[in-house]
């Protein structure tokens, strides 16, 4: 199926890139690796008269320490170039595991840091060609007025189903966004609006520039496990992501939990952080935490798998990466 | 509709078109140069069968334009054999019945390529996951991943 025609433009500097963005007046789309946007070229879902080329725009693929220790990844470094990145094996090797999670290697070789952040949210009635979707009106993220998921629904389900964001907002990750006149750094948590038809708060003239993690602390260690259908390929049903801070008496001096990929944004759960926080993790506890994560998670009919497996596996998602967190920090 | 000149690197020459810039790199394969040996399975970057090497790494043909992978060393199947000589993946390939109906033979063949000259040895694991995004729906794998392994062992024998 060929894709629909579009003018394309190709920066070779960020500053050029944004100026080209606040010339198209929300008519441009931004292809960096292509895996998310050209599938949606191609089934029409987005149909934009300029398309903004990156894969020739230089200085924006690095991973870098500063002076503080925090780290800095430009949103265009590939995710194979994150796996691979000595760096991040060091300071922060649970999100090296995390990338891997992602796809295939093909498609990891392209696909890149910031696309991945600001994929699209999705439904099983929305990614679909367009040939698919002409049999039925178009839903609210289309910009029609019918939910396919939910009879007279009003607010669109569709999910948030990247695997990098989790374990990043469990990090504490910040995100620089830019745009020809200004720039701003915020918390990768408020990136998300928790919108399924408009999934985060980039503007259409701004693009999202780098990741930034703090210093990792000591006695500190991260997880994220993924629900999927098959070993490799597929998008999570269900995510949960950990940090852990653990003191040197054993017990949680810090936890945050993440759960994605049952909504339209990855939460942060509190609630389920503040059963441990200052205890010593038991089998009690952990049940505690997986009920909480389970509560706070309303997945819909949308995805393939069904709704109340992929509830329930929030549950063992959640003890799996608290268990895994505790091996890697030596925690009980 | 706009055209825009491009100059494309493939199997090591240059092949210099005109083409509108919505034309991906699997569309100017086949239907400007030919090069049928890349394939369109799912449209969606997900059966593999379009596998090219970009700068030596597998990537997916259907999912870049032409315009964006100027300057870029692009390796089609086509580009593999020396003559009538068979790249040693290929030999393989023959050798172990790796090859069935051979759609996913092509983007299969170069994934293995990759993954072989990338890694001084390999375990069957790693192979496996190395061609996760690649689909056959005929052999089951079991004789990809044995021509595979062969071929990875005569490199590190010779080596």
């Amino acid at each position: 199926m060929i894709l629909p025609k579009f003018q394309y433009v190709q920066p070779t500097t960020l500053k050029e890139a944004c100026s080209f963005l606040d010339q198209c007046d929300g008519e441009a789309a931004i292809l960096a690796g292509g895996t998310d946007l050209m599938i949606g070229l191609r089934r029409r879902l987005r149909k934009p008269a300029y398309v903004v080329g990156l894969k020739n725009l230089q200085g924006l693929d690095y991973i870098l320490k500063d002076d503080a220790g925090a780290l800095h990844i430009g949103a265009l470094a590939s995710l194979t170039s994150v796996k691979k990145s000595a760096l991040i094996a060091q300071e922060y090797p649970a999100l090296a595991e995390a990338v891997e999670l992602v796809a295939v290697p093909p498609i990891r070789h392209v696909a890149t840091v910031g696309g991945s952040l600001s994929l699209d949210t999705r439904c099983i009635y929305y990614n679909q060609s367009e040939f698919w979707r002409k049999a039925r009106p178009d839903c609210l993220k289309l910009g029609g007025d019918v939910c396919h998921v939910v009879e007279k629904g009003r607010r669109c389900l569709a999910v948030y189903q990247g695997d990098l964001a989790p374990i990043l907002v469990a990090m504490g990750a910040q995100v620089k966004i830019v745009s020809a006149e200004a720039e701003r750094t915020i918390p990768l948590a408020q990136f998300f609006t928790g919108n399924g038809e408009r999934p985060n708060i980039l503007q259409p003239n701004e693009l999202l520039a780098e990741v930034i993690l703090p210093k990792r602390p000591g006695r500190t260690a991260n997880a994220y496990e993924k629900l999927r259908v098959r070993e490799g390929m597929d998008f999570p049903l269900a995510g949960v992501a950990v940090s852990l801070t653990v003191n040197g008496s054993g017990e949680i001096a810090r936890a945050t939990l993440v759960l994605s990929a049952v909504g339209a944004a990855p939460v942060e759960v509190a609630e389920a952080a503040t059963i441990i926080v200052g205890k010593r993790t038991s089998d009690d506890l952990l049940e505690a935490v997986a009920q909480t994560m389970f509560e706070k998670a309303h997945p819909a009919g949308n995805l393939v798998m069904d709704p109340q497996y992929r509830r329930s596996m929030v549950r063992v998602l959640t003890k799996r990466a608290i268990r895994k967190s505790l091996q890697a920090v030596g925690g009980n | 509709m706009e055209q825009v000149p491009v100059i494309l690197n493939i199997n090591g020459r240059e092949e210099c078109l005109t083409i509108p810039p919505h034309k991906t790199l699997l569309e100017v394969l086949r239907n400007d140069l030919n090069l049928t040996g890349a394939k369109n399975g799912c449209e969606d970057g997900s059966c593999g069968t379009c596998t090219v090497l970009l700068d030596g790494s597998p990537v997916r043909s259907c999912l870049l334009l032409a315009v964006e992978v100027q300057g870029r060393e692009i390796t089609t199947i086509e580009g593999l054999s020396d003559g009538e000589k068979m790249h040693p993946v290929q030999q393989a390939f023959i050798d172990y019945g790796a090859v069935q109906c051979g759609y996913c033979s092509p983007g299969m063949i170069l994934t293995a390529k990759a993954i072989v000259e990338s890694a001084p040895s390999l375990t069957e694991a790693e192979v496996r996951k190395a061609i996760a995004g690649n689909l056959c729906r005929c052999t089951g794998y079991t004789k990809i991943v044995e021509a595979v392994l062969a071929v990875s062992s005569q490199k590190q024998a010779t080596s």
